[in-house]
């Protein structure tokens, strides 16, 4: 579904007041403990959760444009939470799997927000072992995003001669154990798997060998475009407090947004801000519109470069405050660390330059 | 750039610019033009003008009355876009008549002034005499004056870097009127006839070796009273309305040039023998940033395309556009021209044709990229620019 500007707007404008009701706030700055519980009721209520959901299974079907604007938004708050892994991350993987069961097992309770999936894109230490009836798991995945809230997760797993599986695993389950991992951002709660024999039956299983590494791409890819989203928010956000701080700051006689120097600074901060929301909307609208293939170049030129700004436009809007953005009590500091971590999970920035490179150059 | 095109209309216009420009358009031009005089290389281009414009194609976007199709500005990115897939070129000579002038013109001309949008569809050449040597970034401080005489000013001063001024016809001049108003108030703009006693031009020779600028001097030159655009002392008004959009609107499609060449750079180092190693990787990975940067700049083009099709206007995001394009084609060329070593400095000669801005000459092409970062208000200017009208912040 492609929305016109007017939707766009509208749409937004809608998620930012409904954000704004749900997360705490104290003496006008963003408080440090958010309720996820609370912000996820809410996302359920207006059904976020199901924005990516086929009408079929209860949800909207109004794909990743519609999705990437609520992860804007929830960057820009630094809102915690399950809407990216569960909203954007498990329906695509369901959407794809093998087994009809699978979908009808759980994309209704993903659409309306009673379940929650967490999914990772990276194998780690995980294997897993085939049985007469499905697999079994054993291993550690270190991370998945938003962990921490999770019902189940979509893991991939070492498989010997297949190469590699995607199964889904209910976290309640015996032989899996959730163990919380604390990063420097702790605006999200990250969560490492580790599973002891922990049986996958057949039904369970997302994929296996080449298309499993197939589902992993395109989970991949929505990964990072949703995090390049959530990047774009965080950008307008702390933008906004380094000019705010900047008509107000005076030194030597005068606002310090009157020095060039700072201007300058700010002026390419807005440029980098305003370029990557075109891009991750462009990248976002090309999932929706076509093929992995065809929109992979987009996906990582948008994805790299709202990523890439978000770090250095935190690290500049730290600048522009001076000392007071190094103390623990400014909000600067969360942008920075958010930003970091958009930067290394799904995948790390850096290997997607190399992605792009290896499109844009032969190689001999 | 994928440019949304959800009416037939466009479609079908589409097959007709196709079609009219695989059968029309010239072949082998930049060979035949390699050993043209400028004025041969002028004369090509607004010859190829006003064949397009006897298709129709070379201003769909202008309304009706002035002779244009009555379309919108996809139409115009259309025919840009079927231009660039049989390599014809763009009218370059009449770049400010096209664009800057004719905006101009339309929106605050006299009656008797519009008439003059007609002559450009004649090949008038416009140029601009904005600039003055000791008036750049600070254009408001602006000296050539222009003093009333009854029906007539009489303008005395000096111009600078006016492009396409020794092919000119007219000129759009600024000059003060009231030399003891505040600076911005004493300015007016005149249309002038570049064929009028006094006025003389001075090509310069460029780095590059192009002879595109032109100084102008004015020595007692005559314009009547009815060749004024406005009001006496709203000249920096006038100019600043169109400064803006104006330039940027034929940039939109510009990415798609950029992305082109880019293509071109990724083939010359993966066939590169010399380059290896992480010589060959650190090209690579710089390429990679300035091809990221241009999918970037599309998209955000785009985007300004979207914005100007429902609201009429540029929004927030056209500032941008020019800061990005311009540091895009200097990194892009710089990277090129390292890549061809030596052989990208072989000497082109005393006589360097216009032929592009990316002609694949990527030293001439990277020389001449300052240009885009200087002309039309610096990028430390557009900085300024941003900083103060869109975020803001104090001047």
């Amino acid at each position: 579904m492609h929305l016109s500007s007017d939707e766009r707007d509208d749409f937004r404008a809608s998620v930012r007041g409904g954000l704004a009701t749900v997360i705490r706030t104290q003496a006008g700055k963003i408080a440090r403990d958010q309720d996820p519980a609370a912000i996820w009721r809410y996302a359920s209520d207006v059904g976020w959760p199901g924005l990516l959901v086929a009408e079929a299974y209860g949800g909207t079907g109004a794909g990743m444009e519609a999705a990437a604007i609520v992860c804007q938004e929830i960057g820009r708050v630094l809102a915690p939470g399950q809407f990216l892994a569960s909203a954007v991350l498990a329906a695509v993987a369901l959407a794809g799997a093998e087994h009809d069961a699978l979908r009808d097992r759980w994309l209704p309770e993903i659409a309306d927000g009673s379940a929650v999936g967490a999914v990772a894109v990276t194998v780690g230490g995980m294997k897993g072992s085939p049985t007469g009836e499905g697999w079994v798991l054993d291993g550690k995945t270190d991370w998945i995003l938003d962990g921490g809230d999770a019902t189940f997760a979509i893991l991939p797993a070492a498989a010997g001669v297949d190469g590699e599986v995607l199964v889904l695993i209910d976290l309640a389950s015996q032989g899996v154990t959730r163990v919380p991992v604390m990063t420097v951002d702790r605006t999200r709660r990250l969560a490492a798997i580790v599973c002891d024999g922990a049986a996958v039956p057949p039904a369970s299983v997302i994929a296996c060998g080449g298309s499993a590494a197939e589902a992993r791409a395109q989970l991949a890819a929505y990964g990072l475009v949703a995090v390049a989203a959530d990047s774009v928010g965080g950008i307008e956000a702390v933008l906004q407090l380094a000019i705010d701080y900047a008509r107000d700051r005076k030194q030597f006689g005068r606002p310090i947004g009157s020095f060039q120097a700072v201007k300058h600074k700010l002026a390419s901060m807005y440029v980098a801000g305003a370029s990557s929301s075109a891009a991750v909307e462009a990248a976002a609208r090309a999932l929706d519109e076509g093929d992995l293939e065809s929109s992979q170049m987009l996906v990582a030129a948008a994805g790299h470069h709202a990523i890439e700004s978000y770090v250095s436009v935190a690290g500049d809007a730290i600048q522009v405050h001076g000392g007071v953005a190094m103390t623990w009590e400014h909000d600067c500091q969360l942008f920075f660390k958010r930003a970091w971590l958009n930067r290394n999970i799904f995948g790390g920035t850096a290997q997607w330059r190399e992605t792009y490179a290896r499109g844009l150059v032969p190689t001999a | 750039m994928a440019v949304a095109t959800t009416h037939s209309a466009s479609e079908e216009f589409r097959v007709r610019a196709r079609s009219w420009l695989q059968a029309h358009a010239p072949q082998d031009w930049r060979e035949r033009l390699a050993s043209a005089t400028d004025r041969q290389v002028a004369d090509f281009y607004i010859e190829w003008a006003l064949q397009l414009h006897g298709a129709g194609l070379l201003v769909p976007h202008w309304p009706q009355e002035f002779g244009g199709g009555g379309y919108g500005i996809q139409e115009q990115l259309v025919v840009q876009q079927e231009m660039r897939k049989v390599g014809a070129p763009r009218p370059r000579t009449l770049q400010i008549s096209l664009n800057h002038a004719a905006a101009t013109l339309m929106r605050h001309g006299t009656p008797t002034q519009k008439n003059l949008v007609g002559g450009i569809l004649e090949g008038d050449v416009w140029c601009q005499g904005f600039s003055e040597p000791d008036a750049g970034s600070d254009l408001a401080s602006l000296r050539t004056l222009a003093a009333r005489h009854g029906e007539t000013y009489v303008v005395n001063g000096q111009k600078i870097w006016s492009s396409f001024a020794a092919h000119a016809q007219w000129c759009l001049l600024l000059a003060r009127t009231d030399p003891t108003a505040p600076k911005h108030a004493g300015i007016s703009f005149f249309l002038m006839r570049m064929d009028s006693p006094g006025v003389t031009v001075r090509p310069i020779r460029q780095s590059t070796g192009h002879r595109e600028f032109c100084e102008i001097f004015l020595d007692d030159v005559v314009i009547p009273v009815e060749f004024r655009l406005g009001a006496e002392g709203d000249g920096w008004r006038l100019a600043r309305t169109t400064l803006v959009s104006e330039r940027v609107l034929p940039m939109l499609d510009e990415a798609e040039d950029l992305r082109a060449a880019v293509r071109t750079v990724a083939m010359q180092i993966a066939e590169a023998d010399h380059l290896r190693g992480h010589a060959r990787d650190g090209l690579v990975d710089r390429l990679t940033e300035v091809a990221i940067g241009t999918d970037v700049l599309a998209a955000s083009s785009e985007k300004a395309v979207a914005e100007y099709v429902e609201t009429g206007a540029l929004g927030a995001t056209a500032p941008i556009l020019k800061l990005y394009h311009s540091e895009l084609v200097q990194r892009l060329t710089g990277i090129a021209a390292e890549v061809g070593g030596v052989y990208a400095l072989i000497d082109p000669g005393d006589e360097v044709r216009d032929l592009g801005y990316l002609s694949g000459d990527w030293f001439t092409d990277h020389m001449r990229s300052w240009t885009f970062t200087i002309a039309a208000g610096t990028s430390e200017i557009q900085r300024n620019l941003i900083a103060e009208r869109v975020l803001g912040l104090p001047r």
